[in-house]
């Protein structure tokens, strides 16, 4: 993720300046962000999908961001430039925003006193049966022109 | 507490964010160790904080409707680093879509199949099932298929905390060195947790890494109502 954010940052401006602007610009991400959220959601009641809302913005907005990079440069330098970095943002400190349903846990102390067992075993199992499995089949199939080293 | 609602939903926000600070500064003085997870230190902290001033955890999660609120655009943000990566899919699609399918189902199936086996209730597998996925999505996958989302969301932080703890010990001992196999493989199973730890790899399997979350997500999103009815 770090490595990733570095290459995307623009060139550094002097602060203070721009500040504004970037803070409108956020803004106009933000609100982009949260208009997928709600077509998603209506998109998910008119179609009976199973899928959550956002997640269905979330497809929605991998797809319009390809598209547009794929044929349309200008509005794609738009869009990068005002959903970009408040994604980044978002993404980056998203552990934030799952605290108060976590905290949730407090009510569940029943649950954790009875079946720590099934759970401490069933979380790292699958876990490391997910990691081989796709490790696996990714090393296997992909081509091998890429080895990388640890 | 009899405070202004307004009042009140400043105060536990602010709290939230000080003890989410609190964390990200435990995990500087840790080095950036995974163990030390801002957002598992902070739920902590603000468990003992609601237990310490016997504040009805009901209160506490009304007050901080802003920080839930903002979950939905950042699971939608997760759509940008999917389309910035999405060109590597291309040059070795085929390894992807089969280690992203196979991996994605068997920890499904060996996360409910665990549970059940050891004697937990069908409550905590629904909870268990969609954990491997980035926690915003984990936890609204678990309260559609009627699943605990507060579990799911400690679940999923756990399962990323393992997988970020293991996955270089694991790809050593199986004797995979396919960087982008290591990324994608982090990704689909540990999250952002196990990514940003993969991310440090290098370019590709922090590409790939990112390409796991995203489309893990989706997959997950759409493969777990149907497991569940089959479990039901």
């Amino acid at each position: 993720m770090n490595r990733e954010s570095k290459t995307i940052t623009p060139p550094r401006r002097k602060p203070g300046k721009k500040t504004g602007r970037r803070i409108v610009s956020g803004l106009i991400g933000l609100i982009i962000l949260l208009a997928l959220v709600f077509v998603g959601g209506d998109a998910r009641n008119a179609l009976h999908l199973s899928l959550p809302g956002p997640v269905i913005g979330l497809a929605l907005l991998a797809v319009i961001f390809l598209l547009v990079k794929r044929f349309h440069t200008r509005s794609h330098r738009h869009l990068n430039l005002r959903v970009a970095p408040v994604s980044r943002l978002l993404v980056s400190q998203m552990g934030l925003l799952f605290v108060p349903a976590g905290a949730g846990i407090i009510t569940e102390g029943d649950v954790l006193r009875h079946e720590w067992l099934p759970i401490v075993a069933a979380v790292a199992g699958s876990t490391l049966i997910g990691l081989i499995t796709t490790g696996w089949f990714m090393h296997r199939f992909a081509p091998k022109i890429q080895l990388e080293k640890i | 507490m009899n405070l202004p609602d307004i009042l009140q939903s400043f105060l536990w926000t602010a709290i939230t964010a000080a003890c989410y600070l609190a964390g990200l500064g435990l995990r500087r003085l840790a080095r950036k160790h995974v163990l030390a997870n801002p957002a598992l230190i902070a739920m902590i902290l603000v468990a003992i904080l609601l237990l310490a001033t016997h504040t009805a955890y009901a209160v506490y999660f009304r007050a901080t409707w802003v920080l839930t609120f903002l979950l939905a655009p950042a699971t939608v943000a997760l759509g940008i680093p999917l389309a910035k990566n999405f060109a590597h899919v291309r040059q070795s699609w085929s390894g992807v879509i089969l280690g992203l399918v196979a991996g994605s189902l068997t920890s499904l199936l060996s996360g409910v199949l665990l549970v059940r086996w050891l004697g937990g209730n069908k409550e905590l597998a629904l909870s268990m099932l969609p954990k491997a996925v980035t926690t915003p999505i984990a936890m609204s996958v678990a309260g559609q298929i009627g699943g605990i989302p507060a579990l799911t969301a400690v679940l999923a932080v756990l399962g990323g905390v393992m997988a970020a703890l293991t996955f270089r010990t694991v790809f050593g001992i199986v004797r995979i060195s396919h960087g982008h196999a290591i990324g994608l493989a982090a990704g689909t199973a540990g999250s952002g947790l196990a990514a940003s730890q993969a991310a440090e790899l290098g370019d590709g399997p922090a590409a790939f890494a990112a390409i796991g979350i995203g489309l893990n997500g989706l997959l997950t999103a759409l493969v777990a109502p149907l497991v569940a009815t089959i479990f039901k």
